[in-house]
């Protein structure tokens, strides 16, 4: 197999407030492989947008990273110095966020945004800037690119901005781009737009992505592996259609069960009952125990190791301890 | 049939730009024009469309939450916007609002027993001395524990929020629910136990809903029949069945087909509209799809299509049908 872009090993990652501990992210380890878009997958609070910024080293105090190590191209990024890490973010990984509303600077045009990046990774000229600038906007299929240029982000739509996001985090054609729920905030028709450009470009550049949402119907349109997370922890990991084909940890089949979906109506939605428990008073045994239908008495005593299976698919929880026993059973009541 | 519950007749709600040295209006943002359904006793009537389709501003003008432009709307026989304002008064014990985010809709100062028992008082519902087991009955309909009546808001989730807002709203004992996107702000795994709860109410409490969102899978799960918004007006109106299965209209057909669905196998074919929803302000001539519409042609352009039925519970504004 080819070698991965980044891999991520053990990462902690805690928040410290009022003297208790969040585990916003304890013992993540996966690994980005060339021109893939990996998917994780969760609710609020489970770790997947700090996964992301730790990637980067964005994560603010009270947050700290505690452990582990994340290797880009063997390097590790968590000791990089200042500079080195500067460096990497915008040029070799760079980011998108929820909010195109908010990320761009609204007193500055787009089109002196876009250059900035330019400016300061690679050896060019304001004019050729510029011009790379326009470049990007008609690449990320936006109508009107010089007029987008000298235009401020409030005179743009939420889709059109997503958009002018993608390129400027395209502009110095980075190896990972990290897409923090990029399409959450935009309207369906807007949303499928913004995903088949993603499509489009990865399948141009080779670039790879690591693509953060809530939303199993977008993973299933746009990812090749899925990693689903619960309070903190990776749960269960497979290659996409493997994972919709058969999923295992009970709370992934929840998730899928709970979706309505057009076209399969059912009198009655399964919902998954009770909430996600705070992250610093984790029980001892399974995370998901106290909201789980097949939980039992091993369950409470020890958090389950990840097992994985011939094919690649990995759970952590108890009932497929012994691996590929009794993994068959899975499909059919969903 | 049974005659409607509530009669929406040509509503329009615009607001004003104001511009210039005085603020005089400079033009005006068509939100809702020219929108006219019924919603029948008992039924959950979906409001589907994007955002700035003006589904939330209809839903609060069908509430007189502000005044309309011009058109109608009769609820049981009263004009909602013609009442004077003691009868409006009254109104508000048969017909209710509940809010998309339910962080921004407790006060935080106020105990959610409080805030629940608030508008049982005000309308003489209840006295001091039975409010307290009234609410608790309330809270218990909606899942959640009588202990909590003392807390207030932040101690609560996101889904316990909602299931209070819930709460506030039935306690009156209304028979209209307008929900203004109620689950959208909410984890899936928790929207499913809110939509659910929502249909226990329905029943129990043969409530009629106006459910606007722009999610098609929850409102296909929900509700009975269907409208579907575009840039200010009704574009395609039928029952759940119809709808998902016979669109007639391009834009539902865009819509229908840009729903991400979770099976990375089922290989779909999807209309990818260009561009961007047209502003309110200065909506495009003719149809108003017709800018982003794959079929438009000469006629589009031109003329406003008129909204007919082309069967049974199933009426489009589209000229190509």
């Amino acid at each position: 197999m080819e070698e991965p872009i980044i891999t991520v090993r053990n990462l902690q990652t805690f928040f410290h407030l009022e003297g208790r501990v969040s585990k916003a992210v304890d013992n993540v380890s996966f690994s980005v492989p060339k021109g893939k878009v990996i998917c994780i997958v969760g609710e609020s609070g489970c770790g997947k947008s700090v996964t992301a910024l730790s990637l980067l080293r964005l994560v603010d105090f009270p947050g700290r990273i505690a452990g582990g190590e994340i290797l880009f191209h063997n390097r590790d990024i968590l000791k990089m110095n200042t500079k080195e890490i500067h460096n990497l973010r915008g040029d070799k990984i760079s980011m998108i966020f929820q909010e195109p509303m908010t990320s761009l600077n609204p007193v500055f045009t787009i089109g002196r945004q876009i250059s900035e990046t330019l400016l300061e990774h690679t050896l060019c000229d304001r004019k050729e800037a510029w011009e790379k600038g326009v470049e990007l906007i008609k690449k990320v299929g936006l109508p009107r690119a010089e007029k987008i240029m000298d235009s401020y982000p409030h005179e743009l739509s939420g889709g059109m901005l997503q958009r002018v996001m993608i390129a400027i985090a395209l502009s110095c054609q980075p190896e990972l781009l990290i897409a923090d729920e990029p399409t959450t905030a935009l309207d369906v028709t807007i949303q499928a737009q913004v995903l088949d450009l993603l499509r489009q470009l990865r399948d141009q550049s080779d670039m790879s992505i690591l693509f953060i949402t809530h939303d199993l119907g977008v993973v299933a349109e746009i990812a090749d592996y899925v990693i689903v997370m619960y309070a903190g922890r990776i749960i269960e990991e497979a290659p996409v259609t493997e994972l919709f084909r058969h999923p295992r940890h009970p709370y992934t089949r929840g998730l899928l069960k709970s979706r309505p979906v057009i076209g399969q109506r059912r009198d009655r939605l399964y919902s998954i009952k009770g909430q996600v428990p705070d992250l610093s008073e984790l029980p001892q045994g399974c995370y998901f125990a106290d909201r789980c239908e097949s939980c039992m008495e091993a369950c409470r005593k020890e958090y389950p190791e990840s097992v994985s299976d011939a094919g690649g698919h990995k759970t952590a929880c108890l009932l497929y301890k012994e691996g590929v026993a009794n993994g068959s059973t899975t499909a059919e009541d969903y | 049939m049974d005659r409607p519950l509530l009669k929406i007749t040509d509503l329009k709600k615009y607001f004003p730009v104001k511009g210039g040295l005085f603020g005089r209006p400079v033009g005006w943002v068509r939100a809702v024009d020219g929108v006219s359904f019924e919603i029948f006793r008992g039924e959950a009537f979906g409001l589907v469309g994007e955002s700035g389709s003006g589904k939330t501003t209809l839903g609060q003008t069908v509430l007189r939450m502000h005044g309309r432009t011009s058109g109608q709307v009769m609820f049981d026989g009263l004009d909602i916007h013609s009442l004077p304002p003691k009868e409006f008064h009254k109104t508000h014990t048969r017909m209710q609002y509940i809010f998309q985010d339910p962080y921004s809709s407790l006060n935080p100062r106020i105990r959610i027993g409080d805030a629940i028992a608030e508008p049982l008082l005000a309308h003489r519902l209840a006295t001091r001395a039975d409010v307290g087991e009234q609410v608790e009955n309330i809270l218990a309909q909606c899942g959640m524990a009588a202990r909590f009546m003392d807390r207030y808001p932040h101690e609560f989730s996101g889904g316990q929020r909602q299931r209070i807002v819930i709460a506030r709203a039935i306690a009156l004992n209304p028979e209209f629910i307008v929900a203004d996107e109620p689950v959208s702000s909410l984890d899936v795994s928790i929207q499913a136990q809110i939509i659910n709860l929502f249909s226990d109410l329905q029943e129990e409490r043969k409530l009629t809903y106006l459910f606007i969102s722009h999610d098609l899978g929850i409102v296909e799960h929900l509700c009975s029949r269907i409208a579907i918004m575009y840039l200010g007006s009704v574009v395609e109106l039928a029952t759940r069945s119809e709808l998902f299965l016979n669109p007639i209209h391009p834009y539902t057909k865009a819509l229908l087909s840009a729903v991400p669905i979770p099976d990375p196998e089922r290989k779909r074919s999807r209309i990818v509209l260009n561009g961007d929803i047209p502003s309110p302000e200065n909506p495009p001539l003719g149809c108003r799809f017709h800018t982003r519409c794959p079929y438009a042609k000469d006629i589009c352009r031109e003329k406003v299509p008129e909204f007919r039925k082309v069967k049974d519970h199933h009426q489009v504004a589209c000229h190509l049908f």
